[in-house]
């Protein structure tokens, strides 16, 4: 029995190396872990842990029952974590060390936040943080619930076919029959109409949220409620907030290994991160940039962009055929759907993207080359180009001869200018005798 | 495998029986000219029939849903945990619960009186779009009843209840008639393609009718000339020779200058060009010409 245990272990221990080898976020591996051994005790969480291991993150653990302990986030100005994640904290003595303007300013300065919640305890920062985004976790002792699940230990249990809101993030395509266990503990959570929120997980069409008290009103009903959810904000820093404990806890570890993983690699810049490796616009015809002949009203201009994804060890190139680009001077002008060209001949971890032959507006003004590409689970590009571009000169404009109205015109002045010379030329050249020829008569009566 | 499942699965089903008896269901309408709808008992034959949906003609109509639910076969008298009607498109992920009202029967407490009100103007917007469109695909409101406890309150072989109580089909007059103020959330993603739209080539005459009109011009001009002639109105006789040639062609020459010099500022050459050139031959015809008038002035 113990040897098969062990076994267990051991397969678990080599099939987590196997899913992370090589796995490395892009941003930076600097780990906070807020623990409060109050609420639960951290050796339930080992496997977790090792896990973070696994992906080469550099772990700090701050335990908050000690009420000397202090937590900083940022030393001056300089953040001090690129991770950090939240365990239900107990207190109001935290409330001031953890508040929520301080979390927001390490989500907006870059760090990642992976935030947990359970109905028994009421981490008010964690929920004044999470309100800031735009999700709406459950209230204390208020837990989600489902009569229609079949378990002895009312541990709540959902398939990834059903609840699975994200398939970007979530990218085990062959597990759609894996079922998540989220123990007994749960909190569901409304969610904001935002774009930057990300619904992970939804409860089941059977599932309400409701506390001890009677007639109390239930917080979610049916798929209104999302056990997980996330959030990137515009410096692409990401938060997660997870409804359940449980979810990581050694008991449920093996269970939820594949979607644990997902989500960690999500949540700390392992995967879904893509960058710009190469912006480029010039004359189609010349293939001159802007600097060496800038733009002027109704040139013909192409557009090409590089994008590269970090894939957890290295930059590969980011194939995806929904990338856009715009002409913008306050309302776009163009917006076009950029062609995969194949790897960037300058860099060959990208891909290289072109608009193709376009033709500016026959408007003049500063105008914008933007690339906005966002997509609910991947980074966030933003690349932009402001430049000039100039009416027609005096001389470029068609001349009179190309246009046919002006043809008549033209003739007639030719005709007057070749005339007057002639008719100088034949008033000198014949003599007044000629003229001379009728005679007048003076007529008498 | 799979027969083995349907198997269980069915006797699961005729081994298993409801916790809840629900009897005298019916639905009552706000529009007067309508009837209540009297649904029976709701029992395993009438949750697994097909209903047809019931056709509402009004968006501000008003669905009452009542029924009195048995508790007398249950284990646990008390109010179910869960009692809820589910009001929405189960398909698209749209669905509110409404509350009832329950009160128990002035005869017996194990049986309690529930009573839903459905308001279908109070439904999310969403809903009422998608329920409202007149596209090919029929969307019509389901309202599903779920009654549940938990499990220690149930006893054993008892199952929880959910299942579609009724449909609601909005009539196509209706739809027709329904202003969607509804607008789609903003979400990430493609989004349409722009090109910009420019204004079309200003129109010109056509280049053969052009060229006629030019010929008409230049013909007159000819027939101008072969009048002179005809009626030897141009003789060369008169033609300065001698010490008069050079400032007359001098004179000629500067007319020419000038002439031509216009003609090259009009084909693109500089003013400052242009007028370099003028400063030229201007004077020089000035000179040449006043000279050559004022000898030849007598022979004019």
């Amino acid at each position: 029995m113990l040897g098969l245990r062990y076994i267990q272990c051991f397969l678990l221990l080599l099939c987590s190396i196997i899913v992370n080898v090589h796995a490395k976020s892009a941003i930076g591996s600097r780990t906070l872990i807020v623990f409060d051994d109050r609420v639960d005790d951290l050796s339930n969480y080992s496997n977790f842990f090792n896990l973070l291991k696994d992906h080469e993150f550099d772990i700090t653990t701050l335990e908050l029952s000690d009420k000397s302990t202090k937590i900083n986030l940022f030393e001056k100005d300089t953040r001090l974590y690129d991770n950090l994640i939240l365990f239900p904290v107990k207190g109001k003595l935290y409330s001031k060390q953890l508040a929520a303007k301080k979390l927001i300013h390490f989500n907006e300065d870059g760090g990642n936040i992976l935030a947990l919640t359970i109905p028994k305890v009421s981490s008010d920062p964690i929920h004044l943080y999470l309100n800031q985004l735009g999700i709406y976790p459950s209230p204390r002792t208020q837990s989600l619930k489902d009569l229609f699940q079949d378990s002895n230990n009312n541990n709540l249990q959902f398939t990834a076919k059903e609840s699975i809101e994200n398939k970007i993030i979530y990218s085990n395509e062959n597990a759609e029959d894996s079922i998540y266990n989220f123990g007994d503990s749960v909190s569901a959570a409304l969610l904001d109409n935002r774009e930057q929120i990300i619904p992970l997980l939804k409860a089941s069409r059977t599932s309400f949220t409701s506390g001890n008290k009677t007639r109390e009103i239930n917080w979610t009903d049916g798929t209104q409620g999302y056990l997980i959810a996330g959030f990137q904000n515009l410096v692409n820093a990401r938060s997660l907030w997870l409804g359940s404990v449980q979810f990581l806890s050694n008991e449920h570890f093996k269970q939820n290994l594949d979607l644990i993983n997902d989500l960690i690699q999500w949540n700390f810049q392992e995967k879904n991160i893509i960058k710009v490796t190469n912006v480029n616009h010039y004359h189609t015809e010349s293939n001159l940039s802007y600097d060496e002949l800038p733009y002027k009203v109704t040139d013909n201009i192409t557009y090409t962009i590089s994008l590269s994804q970090w894939d957890g060890s290295k930059w590969i190139p980011f194939i995806t055929d929904d990338l856009q680009f715009e002409l913008r001077q306050v309302d776009p002008y163009y917006r076009i759907t950029m062609k995969p060209q194949g790897v960037s001949p300058i860099d060959p971890q990208a891909e290289l993207y072109s608009t193709g032959d376009f033709k500016l507006p026959n408007r003049h003004g500063m105008f914008t080359f933007l690339t906005n590409y966002q997509r609910s689970g991947l980074s966030f590009i933003h690349q932009s180009d402001v430049k000039a571009i100039r009416h027609l000169a005096n001389d470029e404009y068609p001349r009179s001869f190309e246009i046919p109205n002006a043809w008549v015109y033209l003739a007639s002045i030719a005709t007057v200018i070749i005339s007057f010379i002639a008719f100088v030329l034949f008033f000198i050249a014949t003599p007044a005798s000629v003229s001379e020829g009728v005679t007048t008569a003076k007529k008498t009566n | 495998m799979k027969f083995l499942k349907s198997v269980t699965l069915l006797t699961t089903a005729i081994s298993c029986a409801s916790a809840f008896i629900i009897k005298d269901a019916k639905l009552t309408f706000q529009d007067e000219t309508r009837e209540a709808m009297e649904l029976g008992e709701l029992d395993e034959a009438y949750r697994s029939t097909e209903l047809a949906p019931f056709q509402i003609k009004d968006t501000e109509e008003v669905i009452g849903f009542k029924f009195k639910l048995d508790l007398s076969k249950s284990k646990s008298k008390e109010i179910p945990e869960q009692l809820s009607l589910l009001v929405g498109i189960p398909g698209k992920n749209l669905e509110v619960p409404i509350v009832p009202k329950v009160k128990d029967s002035s005869k017996n407490n194990k049986i309690k009186l529930v009573s839903f009100k459905v308001d279908l103007s109070t439904l999310p917007k969403s809903i009422l779009h998608y329920a409202l469109s007149q596209g090919p695909e029929t969307n019509e409101i389901t309202a599903t009843l779920i009654i549940a406890n938990e499990k220690k309150n149930l006893a054993r072989k008892e199952v929880n209840l959910k299942f579609p109580a009724f449909h609601l089909e909005f009539t196509n007059l209706t739809k027709k008639l329904y202003q969607d103020d509804f607008e789609m959330p903003l979400r990430y993603g493609k989004k349409e393609e722009l090109a910009h739209t420019f204004p079309p080539a200003p129109k010109t005459a056509d280049p053969t009718i052009s060229l006629l009109f030019a010929g008409i011009v230049l013909m007159v001009n000819m027939f101008l000339y072969m009048y002179w002639i005809n009626f030897d109105a141009i003789s060369f006789v008169n033609m300065p020779s001698g010490k008069d040639f050079l400032p007359f062609l001098g004179f000629i020459g500067s007319i020419i200058g000038c002439e031509l010099i216009f003609a090259s500022y009009y084909l693109g050459t500089g003013i400052f060009e242009t007028i370099n050139c003028l400063a030229i031959v201007a004077p020089v015809g000035l000179i040449l010409g006043t000279k050559f008038l004022r000898n030849f002035t007598q022979r004019i």
